[in-house]
């Protein structure tokens, strides 16, 4: 999981989850939206994102379902399942917490 | 704030996230199985879904005008390789350890296979080391560890009788008994057993059966149900030579009768009374001795008819004829029941000193006033047959066991040997990115392998051979043996003894490979050998597979360890 050390090991989990909460994507859709929404300085390589989702599959988290697309394909589709949501909603707790007392930290040095 | 900073950061770890969420785990079943058992599928999907990633980011990058070839190149790259990405999809599975154990299993029996003469002559090792000790085992159990077919049998004490001489009785007087019985507050019940010969007559046919005198709540006390019509209570057993009704076996119902349900209620001539059969008790209920095998059983007021003298055993507390078993009072431990019961036995002692003859002498008095009660354990009934045997039975045992200690030396050794000859696989194998770990467990898979044919041999033969082992006991003493049937703990106890069987001989051979210089140097003088000989270039040639054997034995050679 070397290629992912750009993230934090489990912050993937946790964007990977958020994106899902919004609406049902496919591997492809899922690795342009990481790279949008955090304006290009989450860099995730396409090496880490499939295991990563393949990961959360088995946790239960996510679910998978083929659907057709454009030109006649069809692609696989991740969507959140309920026990997903719940654990986004203690992760982002936890996260919350995190990175106020982070910036409390910061803040202080420079006062 | 600082301890939840420290803290914090570990729920975001990778080890955090791994930590498993058994709902989670468990709607997630449905997806293991089914990458177990359609695996087809599931890798056809991953390759499709990864396919349609590398699709479209080539699509995109060409929309960015670059060339198709350029395009595919990054967006392999930037997956890593297709092959790689796959694997590490697969990992996250979390059934890596059963798919390569399926594997090992699937190579080892391609080995097997291709050894037919090694894998027959360690299979049948395997099968007779192990079939001995199940049908002994199984003898063993038979014998020694079931309990009667009863209800709660653990409950069961056999009642006996020590006095200052050391001396053990088991029998008691029908007072005495009744007395006991009536006035305990230890027991839910006690029973009173005592053979008697029987001449059965029917349909004008006689011959002799064995019949047992027992008292009316006999059946009731063991909690035993009827197999057909009913079974004695305390009402039948009311009136000396009153109570003309008889109870079979199943297996004399059978024997004689040809388990005709219409024989309840027909009248059976025994020692010239005609008794009226009312029920037949259910098969394998043998009583409480496994060594008796009883066909008849009639109340025990019928002593009057079936033990004619003396003709006052009933109520002459001199005649000690009775065998006494009681069931304790739930949650009553035998040391209190005996406590309990001794003071009331002491009492009733006394009364029958006292009313002995006067010629009867006063060390003989002396020695009668010490008896006390003594409660065996009575799960198993009177235990004549496990007394007498036990010891020779342990020993029989103990003797396989170390037969099935010298086959687990054998075929150490001649694992070990075939160690020497895969040296060349090891060493490739090892070469090609195997860990030591992985290579051991394969070993053991393979003698997990042979132990479970072996074993499963071995059950076969436990099964032929149980007949014959039941010779070992006299006759007159295996009659209720000859329906063993395997059960459950035999099973159990025959894989046991495989699984330990393969960890023994299994193991050290494994292990052999972690100390790996062995191996490889057998490959190396193997590969010497063959340099000598005349087919030793097209060999190389043609075998690329070789060559990366051949740098460590000669690194090995010239900086030796």
């Amino acid at each position: 999981m070397s290629r992912s050390s750009t993230l934090v090991q489990g912050t993937l989990d946790f964007l990977l989850l958020k994106i899902l909460a919004l609406e049902p994507l496919h591997g492809f859709a899922i690795s342009r939206r990481l790279v949008q929404v955090s304006d290009g300085v989450l860099q995730v390589s396409d090496g880490s994102l499939y295991p990563a989702l393949h990961k959360l599959e088995h946790k239960g988290w996510i679910a998978a379902q083929w659907k057709p697309t454009e030109n006649n394909r069809r692609a696989k589709f991740y969507s959140i399942t309920r026990l997903g949501r719940k654990h986004l909603a203690r992760e982002a707790e936890e996260w919350d917490r995190l990175s106020s007392a982070i910036l409390a930290v910061s803040q202080m040095k420079e006062a | 704030m600082g301890p939840t900073l420290e803290r914090d950061p570990g729920r975001f770890s990778n080890e955090g996230s791994l930590t498993m969420d058994p709902e989670g785990w468990l709607s997630s079943i449905p997806l293991r199985l089914r990458s177990l058992f359609r695996r087809a599928a599931v890798e056809n999907e991953l390759d499709e879904e990864l396919r349609d990633h590398l699709a479209r980011k080539i699509e995109a990058g060409v929309a960015c005008g670059l060339t198709s070839a350029e395009a595919r190149r990054i967006a392999l790259a930037e997956l890593g390789g297709l092959e790689q990405s796959k694997e590490e999809c697969r990992d996250a599975r979390g059934l890596r350890w059963l798919e390569e154990f399926l594997q090992d299993i699937r190579y080892g029996f391609r080995l097997l296979r291709k050894n037919p003469g090694f894998s027959t002559i360690v299979v049948l090792a395997l099968a007779l080391g192990i079939g001995a000790n199940t049908a002994l085992f199984s003898l063993c159990n038979r014998v020694l560890l079931r309990g009667l077919p009863v209800r709660n049998a653990q409950q069961l004490v056999v009642l006996n009788v020590a006095n200052e001489r050391s001396e053990s009785i088991q029998s008691f007087s029908y007072p005495m008994y009744r007395e006991l019985r009536d006035k305990n507050a230890v027991f839910s019940g006690m029973l009173a057993q005592a053979g008697a010969e029987m001449n059965a007559t029917y349909a004008g046919e006689s011959e002799k059966a064995r019949g047992e005198l027992v008292s009316g709540n006999y059946f009731e006390t063991l909690g035993v149900q009827a197999w057909g019509g009913r079974l004695f209570t305390q009402a039948d057993d009311q009136n000396p030579g009153a109570h003309p009704v008889a109870i079979l076996s199943y297996e004399y119902w059978q024997r004689r009768f040809g388990g005709d349900p219409a024989i309840v209620g027909r009248k059976l001539i025994l020692n010239n009374h005609p008794m009226t059969i009312v029920g037949i008790t259910p098969p394998g209920f043998y009583g409480t001795d496994l060594s008796e095998e009883t066909d008849i059983r009639v109340p025990m007021m019928m002593a009057t008819v079936f033990r004619p003298f003396p003709a006052n055993r009933l109520q002459n507390s001199g005649h000690k004829w009775l065998e006494i078993l009681a069931r304790l009072e739930p949650g009553l431990s035998r040391s209190q029941a005996t406590a309990g019961l001794d003071v009331l036995f002491r009492q009733l002692n006394e009364n029958e000193v006292r009313q002995l003859p006067a010629r009867v002498g006063q060390y003989k008095k002396r020695v009668e006033l010490s008896s006390h009660i003594k409660l065996l354990p009575g799960s198993q009934g009177l235990r004549q047959l496990q007394d007498q045997f036990s010891h020779a039975l342990l020993i029989l045992f103990a003797i396989t066991l170390i037969i099935l200690l010298i086959t687990c030396a054998n075929l150490a050794n001649l694992f070990l040997a075939r160690n020497t000859s895969r040296g060349r696989e090891i060493a490739m194998r090892l070469a090609l990115g195997a860990t030591r770990l992985r290579l051991i467990r394969q070993w053991v898979t393979e003698s997990l392998l042979f132990t479970s044919l072996g074993g499963g041999l071995g059950i076969v033969c436990a099964i032929w051979t149980q007949g014959a082992l039941l010779h070992f006991l006299p006759a007159s003493e295996r009659m209720n043996l000859g329906r063993t049937t395997l059960d459950p703990v035999v099973f159990a106890f025959a894989f046991a003894a495989a699984t330990a069987t393969a960890i023994l001989f299994g193991l050290i051979p494994a292990l052999q490979i972690s100390n790996g210089a062995r191996p490889a140097q057998q490959s190396d003088s193997r590969l010497a050998r063959n340099d000598m000989s005349p087919r030793a270039i097209p060999r190389r040639s043609r075998a690329p597979a070789d060559c990366p054997l051949a740098p460590a034995p000669d690194r090995r050679r010239t900086f030796p360890p």
